[in-house]
């Protein structure tokens, strides 16, 4: 190939890395990668990729929320009470309950006193006492030596009842004194609640988190597969580029060394056939095609 | 493109990169070119057997039956919590109904003697000051003994108390695990519901998976064919090229000048007639007389 004036030129170089005997297989593989591309058969998956959470899921965080969030009947009660141990609330005697054991013994006693009351003092043969039949009784009755008194039943009672109070004091002690071995315990529950009620919560944002993931690499992935349905022919195109490699230099020649060779030849060429004037329109001539040619 | 003439020519450099201290590497090749074709045609294909097994009847009714626990808690554990609950509400204090009933047979047989021995007695030892001061004191003291003893036994209630009291305070050991427990069965609850749920997101995965797989795999087969063209590229390197040939007319003009130049210097003469006189009639003998004067010699 050649080109321009004055002398310019073109070269070509070609290299052809692919033998001959792959050119078949080349071609093949070439075509078949467009064929694929353009018939845009990747796609992205369109099923469902997140499985709901069922009801026993749900319930399950739920209950654990509520848990966590009231606590439940049996550490309330027990932290209730055993505050009140440890606050000495037992201490005293006046739980209703520690009154109502109290009442019972005591009333049991002055019951019981009655049915021995009743069987002393009989067949009084008394001398001299003018009320015989009863003196037995008055010596252990609330009437004695003309006044109204406690009853020995009376006085038994409170005989235990002071023995009950100091009693049961001291056995309270006692028991505030184990109370104190589950203050730590007791108290770690509010903690424990709030761990269940944060877990609830996070139980729930796991499962969130893990629906967000799947989704955004659903997403992700089907913007991908598009640029996978590209890449298949930019493979293709990458594997044969540099298959073959044509090089073309321009030489670019020198209009003015042209025309002043041009001129020299056809002066010579002029001057043989014509003389001075020969040489004179053969120069003329010779520069302008050496110029243009 | 230009050729032909005036010198110029082509050349073509063939360079093989395929070694040939071992003996027909060329044609096993050519042989692993043609199976990588073949292969490429339908390698890879989806798979039609089964990838994710199904749930069997104990995996599932094992799930079912934590659910149910979960929901629905032990009866056990449930009645242990009511008891507790009572037990802390102190309704477990003064409810033993056999504590009457063992005070009264305490205090009957208490009487009992008390009629058939304590009041025979004093009565005998009475019998001749009966009704005296001496008796009535004697049973008055008697009564009063009965009483203490009464006393003594009707503290059994108290001590009821006492007992349910310890056991009140011992019932604090069952509280966490028992309080802790709903916990676990919502735990439970939930995990059975995870159970089934990793099943189904498994399921949805390997669907996902296999589609992907089956998707791509037309581009798999083709990379096969795509990897080998990659490989066999460049074993083989062939060069051409071409050189810039001057024009035409150049390479005329200087075959006509070196012709023109190559007859005047064996004429020894030019075509001018100026400078040759023998060639249109001049200066006899070839001699110029202008010649001397033309090369710039004095002629004298």
């Amino acid at each position: 190939m050649s080109g321009g004036g004055g002398g310019g030129g073109t070269s070509t170089s070609t290299v052809k890395t692919v033998p001959d005997w792959a050119i078949p297989y080349v071609t093949a593989y070439w075509d078949q990668a467009y064929a694929l591309w353009k018939a845009d058969t990747l796609a992205v998956y369109t099923g469902d990729v997140t499985a709901d959470q069922n009801q026993d899921e749900v319930d399950g965080i739920a209950g654990l929320a509520t848990r966590g969030r009231y606590g439940d009947q049996v550490i309330t009660k027990a932290i209730a009470y055993e505050d009140d141990v440890i606050n000495g609330g037992f201490l005293g005697g006046v739980k209703p309950e520690f009154m109502a054991a109290l009442a019972l013994v005591s009333d049991n006693i002055q019951a019981d006193y009655l049915t021995v009351y009743s069987r002393i003092g009989r067949k009084p043969y008394y001398v001299g006492d003018p009320d015989a039949s009863i003196l037995a009784q008055k010596l252990i009755g609330p009437y004695r030596y003309g006044e109204w008194v406690d009853s020995i039943g009376v006085i038994h009672s409170n005989r235990m009842s002071a023995l009950i109070y100091a009693d049961n004091f001291r056995k309270e002690r006692d028991i505030q004194d184990r109370g104190l071995a589950y203050g730590v315990e007791m108290g770690k529950h509010a903690a424990i609640d709030a761990e269940a009620l944060r877990r609830a919560g996070m139980y729930q944002r796991e499962y969130l988190q893990g629906s967000y993931e799947l989704a955004h690499k659903l997403f992700v992935e089907g913007q991908e597969i598009a640029v996978a349905n590209l890449e298949l022919m930019g493979n293709a195109i990458r594997a044969l580029t540099g298959s073959q490699q044509t090089t073309s230099q321009t030489q670019e020649g020198n209009k003015l060394m042209g025309a002043v060779g041009g001129a020299v030849g056809g002066a010579m060429v002029g001057f043989m056939f014509g003389g001075i004037p020969g040489a004179v329109v053969g120069g003329i001539i010779g520069g302008v095609v050496g110029w243009f040619g | 493109m230009s050729g032909g003439g005036g010198g110029g020519g082509n050349s073509v450099v063939y360079t093989n990169l395929l070694p040939t201290y071992i003996p027909g590497v060329q044609a096993k090749v050519e042989e692993w070119m043609a199976a990588a074709n073949s292969l490429a045609s339908s390698n890879f294909s989806a798979y039609g057997g089964t990838t994710y097994a199904a749930q069997d009847t104990n995996e599932t009714d094992g799930i079912a039956a934590v659910a149910t626990r979960g929901r629905y808690g032990s009866t056990i554990e449930l009645d242990g919590k009511t008891h507790l609950r009572n037990l802390y509400d102190g309704l477990k204090l003064n409810v033993n109904t056999k504590i009457a009933s063992f005070y009264a047979a305490q205090v009957a047989e208490l009487i009992q003697s008390f009629d058939e021995e304590v009041l025979p007695a004093i009565r005998r030892n009475y019998v001749f000051a009966w009704g005296g001061s001496e008796h009535n004191v004697a049973e008055a003291i008697a009564a009063d003994k009965m009483v203490a003893k009464i006393r003594e036994i009707a503290k059994m209630f108290y001590d009821d108390y006492v007992h349910e009291r310890s056991l009140m305070q011992q019932g604090m050991a069952h509280a966490t695990p028992y309080g802790l427990q709903c916990i676990r069965d919502m735990e439970m609850l939930r995990a059975a519901g995870v159970y089934a749920r990793e099943f189904d997101q498994g399921y949805k995965i390997d669907a996902w998976e296999r589609y992907n797989e089956a998707v791509i795999l037309p581009v798999r087969n083709l990379d096969i064919l795509g990897n080998a063209v990659r490989t066999v590229m460049s074993t083989s390197r062939t060069a051409t090229s071409k050189y810039y040939k001057p024009p035409m007319w150049t390479q005329i003009a200087g075959a006509a000048i070196s012709g023109l130049s190559l007859y005047a210097m064996y004429s020894g003469t030019s075509l001018n007639p100026y400078a040759n006189p023998n060639a249109k009639g001049g200066a006899v003998g070839g001699y110029n007389p202008n010649a001397q004067s033309n090369m710039g010699i004095p002629i004298d």
